[in-house]
């Protein structure tokens, strides 16, 4: 997996370079707008992670450059800008995840690998599952081992998040922005709760557990604990 | 100044002549029937008797000031009350002025005359005249009274065009005092107001409002800086200290650990408190900066219920909701979230186990309210007035660790959108109140 990474910073640049290499991706790194939209012009990349604020280009221009070629590779976009509705000027623009400075680097890695997957499964699906947990999207029912699982539309809907994206790390954030269109972070971690008691109902009873809990990180459907 | 004194010259010379010019047709006109009236004897009786007539009109009172003379080829005086011809060169049917010689008790005294002269068949000539002496001290008055009132007029007008431009210089001079001294920092001082309603004072009431506004966006801003220098300032400390600590204590991979994990948990608490800072900042700055738009108040309500439900049923608590009302007002819907998410978060944070929340969403005509009400400990009714002040400044009950920031992002977003926040009994416990204004 290719990424190219716009950012003039160049301690983040080295930290965010070092950090997904380690995670087993490949990084290009372009330090100003232009040369950053030429590298992404002229080469191919799965995934973009642009800085919005650029010397030359900024980086809304870079996307909204790209965009009008056709090309759609996924970007997310780095921004420290403070403003809430910068967030939509930067998915307006063409961008496809947002994340404000300062961000963790844990949730940078599992949002640098949401956008990955996504880009592969665009055709829309009726079925989503993992192991032996099944979840059919038009009759909204849930089984395990064939065994009928109640559960209520929330959580039926972080489920089928995390479904969507099974094996990988989701963090509370990412859930509060796709299960309930949040972008704040509220006072108490509300999130754990919800995990809790979809757990009760999704492992309890069954011999492996799929939902785990990464420390420091988030959450994760996963078979191995 | 001089504009205004050269019209009123201009005015009093133009009463001055049309009146000289109203007294000379007046006596002119009386002359000319004096004489009409005498051609009509001297037709009717010839030139004895116009002598006669003459004579007879002199013998009467002729205080009037009738003037007659006339005279025979010769020159020679026939009738009338002048003694000479006078010595004005004058042909016929022409206007002369003279003087004539008026005996008066202390003797004689030249008066001004002004006669017409015509010329009878019998190479007689004829002078009738007026004394205009009257008239003439009359136009002397009327000049002097005209150049008194130019002088009166122009020294009136000078001494109040002085008096105006103290005022106003005065008052100028008050406000640039004051701005320097709100340039200086003190934002408390205000331009003064006359209360007269003038150009000055709704000058000096528009600059006072934008003071007043100033004022309270200064006092905001420095709290929110205070309140971001105390909210940093602890985790920051602790995180110090921890790695401090573990410098000094023999070297162990779990001590380490152990460190790193602390490290983390307090930038993770730094980080929440930057992004709540940041939303406050953003609802603070006001409706330029944040897009507003229809949002349904009671969606948002059930969203954030939908959120807090497991949590509150965790803490033993009910957490109720009424929010089935279809409620609309112009609003950001992120930023109403986050604020009703605090006050149920404070809610179930200070309500004890067993005890009841409830959200509801309401409207009446013009005002939707959002209210949480829960059954905790409440907030004395003396202190609500001063929480509510400390709202507004950002430093809402720090006694408990967390809930500071959370009550002043309510307040700021209450205040974005121009609506009232209420604390209340809810006996027991405390009453929250969020009043809107709906949206149509």
């Amino acid at each position: 997996m290719r990424i190219l990474l716009i950012e003039d910073d160049r301690d983040t640049a080295a930290y965010l370079t070092k950090g997904l290499r380690e995670g087993g991706y490949t990084i290009e790194h372009a330090s100003e707008g232009r040369d950053g939209l030429f590298l992404a012009t002229s080469e191919d990349f799965d995934l973009l992670i642009v800085d919005r604020m650029l010397p030359g280009l900024n980086g809304l221009a870079v996307i909204e450059a790209l965009r009008a070629q056709g090309n759609k590779v996924p970007v997310l976009i780095l921004s420290a800008l403070a403003q809430i509705d910068d967030r939509v000027r930067g998915l307006r623009a063409g961008g496809d995840d947002y994340m404000t400075k300062p961000y963790a680097f844990s949730e940078l890695l599992a949002r640098v690998e949401a956008l990955l997957r996504r880009g592969h499964s665009a055709a829309p699906t009726t079925k989503l599952g993992f192991a032996d947990l099944e979840m059919d999207l038009l009759t909204r029912t849930v089984t395990r081992a064939d065994r009928r699982i109640d559960l209520q539309p929330r959580e039926f809907r972080l489920l089928e998040y995390l479904l969507r994206h099974a094996g990988q790390v989701v963090t509370r954030t990412m859930l509060l922005d796709g299960v309930w269109d949040y972008h704040f972070d509220p006072q108490t971690n509300v999130i754990d709760v919800h995990i809790s008691r979809l757990r009760q109902k999704i492992d309890k009873g069954f011999a492996t557990p799929l939902l785990h809990t990464i420390r420091g990180a988030g959450y994760s459907l996963r078979e191995d604990a | 100044m001089a504009a205004f004194a050269a019209s009123a010259g201009v005015l009093l010379l133009f009463i001055h002549d049309a009146t000289v010019a109203f007294i000379d047709r007046e006596t002119n006109a009386t002359i000319e029937a004096d004489y009409r009236g005498l051609a009509e004897q001297y037709a009717r009786l010839g030139l004895s008797g116009l002598a006669r007539v003459i004579s007879e009109r002199l013998s009467g009172d002729t205080q009037t000031g009738e003037l007659y003379l006339l005279i025979d080829l010769y020159h020679r005086p026939v009738a009338g009350n002048l003694a000479l011809w006078p010595t004005v060169d004058s042909n016929a049917d022409e206007w002369i002025q003279f003087g004539v010689e008026i005996p008066e008790a202390s003797g004689s005294v030249m008066h001004a005359a002004r006669a017409k002269v015509f010329d009878l068949a019998d190479s007689h000539r004829l002078l009738v005249g007026r004394d205009i002496e009257d008239r003439v001290d009359f136009q002397g008055t009327l000049t002097v009274f005209l150049v008194a009132s130019l002088a009166i007029f122009v020294v009136l007008s000078g001494i109040g065009g002085i008096l105006t431009g103290r005022n106003i210089l005065g008052r100028v001079d008050a406000i640039a005092h004051t701005t320097h001294s709100i340039i200086r920092g003190d934002l408390s001082q205000r331009l003064p107001v006359q209360g007269i309603g003038d150009e000055f004072d709704r000058v000096a009431e528009s600059v006072n409002q934008m003071l007043n506004q100033l004022e309270r966006l200064s006092t905001g801003m420095r709290t929110v800086i205070d309140s971001v220098a105390h909210d940093l300032r602890g985790p920051i400390t602790r995180l110090r200290s921890h790695v401090e600590l573990t410098f000094s204590n023999p070297p162990s991979v779990e001590s380490y650990r152990q460190a790193l994990d602390t490290a983390l948990t307090e930038t993770e608490r730094l980080h929440h408190t930057v992004n709540t800072l940041l939303h406050i900042a953003q609802a603070e700055s006001g409706t330029l900066a944040v897009e507003m738009e229809r949002v349904d108040l009671s969606a948002v309500a059930r969203n954030v219920a939908d959120l807090y439900q497991p949590l509150a049923e965790e803490r033993g608590l009910r957490l109720s909701m009424d929010a089935t009302a279809d409620v609309h007002i112009l609003g950001h819907r992120e930023l109403l979230s986050h604020a009703v998410a605090n006050l149920i978060d404070n809610a179930i944070k200070y309500t004890p186990q067993g005890g009841a929340i409830g959200l509801t969403v309401s409207a009446a005509g013009p005002r939707a309210t959002v209210t949480v009400a829960d059954t905790g400990p409440g907030v004395a009714a003396e202190d609500r007035e001063r929480v509510l002040q400390r709202f507004v400044r950002l430093e809402a009950s720090r006694t408990t660790a967390g809930s500071g920031l959370g009550l002043s992002l309510v307040a700021a977003v209450a205040q974005l959108h121009e609506a009232e926040l209420r604390l209340g009994d809810n006996a027991p416990g405390l009453r929250v109140e969020v009043i809107f204004r709906t949206a149509a």
